[in-house]
């Protein structure tokens, strides 16, 4: 998977489905959990992640080289205005994908810590359902059927918020 | 996907909508429906909003969302408790507090909370009275809250107390109030202070909400020739917009230290001949009017958003005594900050 250097620290990863990825070091850091792990001194050599996926892992893996590679926010430096649009419309392309597949990214993510891809899948997801209903608000987030609200609950909710019902 | 995302995830998420769908989705489960009105959820969620008084309806513009989405940008809403208002009669929005906006018509003061919908009548200030100046903010304390009313032709101040749940008045004999600008009447609230643009700019006028006591502070002084056209925050520090005559441009100024007249420093420079600057935001962004249209402008990323809002003619008459206020998005109940 990794066109760096040699010379750089790799590590590798292993998805649910046995797929293991070479990455380096650096990359691997975007994840707050790895980075941790290397910390404490508790990453073998190959790091298996058993509830993520090769699709999903490998989508994650994208997200981290790009955002390793792209100069850091950083107080003291001014932040070049071209890097960070074109950090901006990587993020835009990257999560054109369909709908379970966000979730699966995004889940991982959140195993993984890391933050930024958090966001982005948590604003794709919120950009997503704004124009739904309730309805098929259910379906995709595969919400619960026996927590559903009673009629007279549901009644209430629109009555003292109307205004967002017109 | 089988597994069911985390709370904190859907907290996350949900968070991120806008206020519409937001209270639509009360709807999706029993547990949303009690997640979406749990104070800290609101708290997270953190989202401000601009409210316009425009003739006919209150205009929300919520700047989070992309403007080309104008179902969830710009919403249009009647006019609360619209029976006390008169027909063509001029509402003022005088200010907000934790997500409540307080409205005037005339000398009738509503609280609305634009998110909820709920609304509340205050008792009327005494008297009635022309070219009034007002403001909205506590002194001390959060608790101490209160609607002030200058009068001018009286040398008076009117002051309603919410904790008193009651109106008193105050003499202004011993300040020159007259030099409060009250074409722009509504004062803008800082760290227990209402700010007031001045006749003889770049001077301010200053009330101590606590006590009471009028001072005057000084604006941003630049080479240029200067006046000051509107007052507001940025991240919750007091800013200016001036507009420099001799080059035509305005500048943005805010003051890091509050009170400290040296610490005032210029933001950016825009040019422009052809809007009139409404209402700052609290990340910096303007809101710009024309004869029709109104823009956000974020000059320090140079980029300009056209609102979907189609302002009529007969508007423009009261476009320059037009006050517009962003306010926190909550669910805080109009009722629940009168002790009565």
């Amino acid at each position: 998977m990794s066109t760096s250097s040699s010379s750089s620290k790799k590590i590798v990863l292993k998805s649910a489905d046995n797929e293991t990825f070479e990455i380096d070091e650096i990359v691997a850091l975007e994840s707050q959990a790895i980075k941790n792990m290397i910390e404490d001194e508790c990453a073998d050599n190959v790091i298996p992640l058993g509830n993520i996926d090769s699709k999903t892992l490998s989508k994650i893996i994208e997200y981290c080289k790009k955002h390793a590679e792209s100069p850091k926010k950083d107080d003291n430096a001014d932040i070049d205005e071209k890097a960070v649009e074109d950090l901006k419309s990587f993020d835009a392309e990257f999560a054109k994908v369909d709908m379970p597949l966000i979730q699966d990214i995004l889940m991982a993510a959140n195993f993984l810590n890391i933050d930024n891809l958090i966001g982005l899948m948590c604003r794709t997801i919120a950009d997503r359902i704004k124009g739904k209903t309730p309805e098929e608000i259910r379906k995709i987030l595969n919400i619960n059927k026996n927590d559903l609200l009673s009629p007279e609950q549901e009644a209430k909710a629109r009555e003292e918020n109307s205004w967002a019902f017109d | 996907m089988d597994d069911l995302l985390p709370d904190d995830i859907v907290r996350d998420i949900l968070a991120r909508l806008p206020a519409k769908p937001l209270l639509r989705f009360r709807g999706v489960s029993k547990y949303w429906n009690r997640m979406l009105r749990e104070p800290c959820f609101m708290n997270l969620r953190s989202r401000r909003t601009i409210i316009l008084p425009l003739s006919e309806t209150l205009i929300l513009i919520d700047d989070n969302v992309p403007t080309d989405d104008t179902p969830h940008s710009v919403l249009k809403r009647f006019y609360p408790l619209a029976n006390l208002r008169k027909i063509n009669v001029i509402v003022r929005v005088i200010g907000t507090f934790n997500g409540i906006v307080l409205l005037g018509y005339m000398h009738k003061m509503i609280l609305y909370n634009p998110f909820t919908g709920a609304t509340k009548k205050l008792p009327c200030p005494p008297g009635s009275c022309t070219r009034p100046g007002y403001g909205f903010g506590y002194g001390a304390t959060p608790d101490d809250l209160k609607i002030v009313r200058f009068v001018q032709s009286y040398h008076k101040c009117d002051v309603y107390s919410f904790k008193k749940n009651s109106w008193s008045s105050w003499s202004t004999l011993q300040y020159n109030i007259r030099c409060i600008y009250f074409q722009h009447s509504v004062g803008t609230f800082v760290n227990g202070f209402l700010h007031w643009l001045a006749y003889d700019s770049p001077k301010l006028i200053v009330l101590n909400v606590n006590d009471m006591v009028l001072s005057e502070m000084h604006g941003p002084v630049t080479q240029n020739l200067t006046e000051v056209v509107l007052l507001g925050t940025i991240n919750g520090c007091l800013c200016s917009v001036n507009y420099l005559d001799n080059v035509y441009a305005f500048e943005l100024w805010v003051m890091k230290e509050y009170s400290v007249e040296k610490s005032w420093s210029p933001i950016y420079s825009f040019r422009d001949d052809l809007n009139t600057p409404l209402c700052i935001f609290d990340n910096g962004r303007i809101l710009m009017r024309s004869d029709s249209e109104l823009t956000i402008n974020d000059h320090s990323r140079k980029t300009y958003k056209k609102l979907n809002i189609s302002v009529e003619v007969r508007e423009e008459w009261h476009w320059h005594r037009m006050h517009v206020v962003e306010y926190m998005e909550s669910l805080v109940a109009p009722s629940d900050m009168c002790c009565f």
